[in-house]
């Protein structure tokens, strides 16, 4: 099987054709309530590229077959596309070995995986792990859950009204006995781009190790976890175009060498008695049973279209996007932005005066516009900010400055609803 | 009684909604009606009020009257305007029934003749469907203990 071609043209010098990659979207020329519909609400899910479709349909028409295991003809090319995909992945966050990355659901399983394989066995009673206050809940709970079954100590290093981690205080939460760091590269819920690289290096130089919860970066900037110097980098699938249910952990070799096996299986045994069984190496050591086969070889195809356009161009754009969508927003009254930080992805989470998130967000969508509305699986952020929901517009490589238009257009005509001046 | 004054019969309801085409209208029509809830005490406001299964937050709690026969009333509050909307349209259906004539009203029927079929998105309608069935539930519970 050979993934199809991808239509972007890879040159960085090419203009940013926004219609050219819309075109390549089928979902984006449906409508929804009668209005075209403008989806807003890629920080939740993206959508899917026909490259990544068809990889998948085709992957069930002519190649499937379970993998590592067959001598048969679909076996091995089923075995072949699925460690492409790995290598594809490899490039896509700049990885020194293929073998360093493990198919996971997404990033909360990936985040487990950390929690339970490498924490349980290290973590004691006298350590401590540090989150940040801007958490997804993905990166909040596995570690509660770490703590309870060691009896280690969860700090939370706090940020300021912007949403924004304050570095100093981030030291001063730092000890002998941290453990492990386990951060947002950009929040979820605020946009917000943490300074990981900075704060990966403080870590370290207090001996802890460092997680990255990758998810709401992976789509929108370029990632090099060697550059970065995390240990752990853990990212989702289809927030970056790909398939539902699969996912990347990426983690120090050495690191990986060491760490017990996180579920027992198939595919991830070397030999079995039932007086003594012995581990396969990594990857396949953490893949126990029939993994998500066809998820991996679309999320290679993703990042390959994602690497062909440039994380770099669409980074930039993104932002311009960005930029354009604080001021047509601001514009409108009583609305104010939560997470206004210098650095931001593509989120524009807001509140408005006299008008709830929900029947903001139901409002949208009789108007054809998918946004979030709520906490965003991140409540002790939505707490910091002392509101109880947001709505949440997130923007991705497709999205458009008219559809920023329409949304800005959409909450006047809320406000007329509700009744609020203009 | 819980229900406001203001909060107009059921029949007047599904007349106005009927009457009103355009979906902005209905929806301005339908805050309207929820800012005419009468406002539910914090004291009320606990855990077990909460109405499960609304993606907005619902507080509920209902009294039964010492007449006879009996009739059941609740007072709720919800964080979104729409869901408040919805409450007084529940009021409006249910107001001064006994808890078995709340137990026998086809409530989503009713919601339905008003129009809210196509304009009333799925999660909406799930949290319909979980004040209809809690209401129902505390009905049947005063019912059985009658």
């Amino acid at each position: 099987m050979s993934a199809a071609p991808t239509k972007v043209d890879a040159s960085s010098t090419t203009p940013f054709d926004v219609e050219r990659i819309r075109s390549d979207f089928p979902i984006l020329s449906s409508t929804v309530n009668g209005s075209p519909l403008v989806y807003l609400d890629n920080a939740a899910t993206s959508q899917k590229p026909q490259v990544v479709i068809d990889s998948i349909r085709e992957y069930y028409e002519t190649t499937n077959a379970n993998i590592h295991r067959g001598v048969h003809r679909l076996s091995v090319q089923a075995t072949d596309a699925y460690e492409k995909a790995r290598r594809t992945l490899q490039r896509f966050i700049g990885a020194e070995r293929a073998e360093e990355l493990i198919f996971v659901r997404g990033a909360t399983e990936g985040i487990n995986l950390v929690a339970q394989a490498w924490g349980r066995s290290t973590l004691t009673e006298d350590d401590e792990v540090l989150i940040t206050c801007l958490e997804h809940h993905s990166n909040i709970v596995p570690w509660q859950l770490l703590c309870e079954q060691t009896g280690a100590t969860l700090v939370v290093a706090p940020i300021n009204d912007d949403g924004e981690i304050l570095v100093d205080e981030f030291q001063t939460h730092l000890s002998e006995n941290t453990k492990i760091v386990a951060l947002a590269h950009v929040s979820n819920a605020l946009g917000t781009i943490n300074p990981v690289k900075e704060l990966i290096a403080l870590a370290h130089k207090a001996g802890a190790k460092v997680l990255i919860d990758g998810a709401q970066a992976a789509p929108h900037m370029t990632i090099d976890v060697q550059d970065l110097g995390c240990d752990f980098y853990a990212f989702t699938g289809h927030k970056m175009l790909g398939p539902t249910g699969i996912g990347i952990l990426w983690g120090r070799h050495e690191l990986l060498e060491a760490m017990s096996p996180y579920q027992g299986g198939g595919e991830m045994i070397r030999s079995v008695s039932f007086e003594k069984t012995t581990y396969n190496d990594i990857p396949h050591k953490f893949e126990a049973g029939t993994p998500n086969i066809v998820g991996a070889i679309g999320l290679g195809v993703a990042a390959d279209y994602l690497l062909a356009i440039g994380l770099d161009r669409i980074a930039t754009y993104e932002h311009e996007l960005l930029t354009y969508g604080t001021e047509r927003l601001l514009s409108i009254p009583g609305l104010s932005l939560i997470g206004t930080a210098q650095s931001k992805a593509s989120i524009l989470s807001f509140v408005m005066e006299g008008a709830d998130a929900y029947s903001i967000g139901t409002m949208l969508d009789e108007m054809g516009m998918a946004v979030r509305t709520g906490h965003h699986c991140a409540e002790p952020v939505m707490a910091r900010f002392g509101v109880d929901g947001t709505v949440r517009a997130s923007l991705a490589l497709y999205n458009t400055r008219e559809e920023i238009d329409a949304l800005v257009e959409g909450l006047i005509k809320v406000r007329r609803i509700f009744d609020l001046s203009e | 009684m819980a229900m406001s004054a203001a909060i107009p019969s059921i029949d007047s309801l599904v007349e106005k909604f009927q009457f009103i085409e355009d979906w902005e209208d209905r929806y301005t029509y339908l805050i309207e009606l929820g800012r005419k809830l009468e406002p539910m005490a914090d004291s009320d406001m606990t855990s077990e009020a909460i109405v499960k299964g609304c993606q907005a937050t619902v507080y509920l709690k209902a009294s039964l009257s010492k007449d006879e026969p009996p009739i059941m009333s609740f007072i709720a509050t919800a964080n979104a305007a729409i869901v408040s909307g919805l409450i007084a349209i529940l009021q409006s259906i249910y107001g001064g029934r006994t808890p078995q004539e709340i137990i026998d009203i086809d409530a989503l029927s009713l919601v339905g003749q008003m129009g809210f079929e196509d304009h009333l998105s799925i999660t909406r309608k799930n949290g319909l469907h979980a004040m209809i069935t809690r209401i129902k539930f505390i009905a049947a519970e005063y019912v059985s203990t009658v």
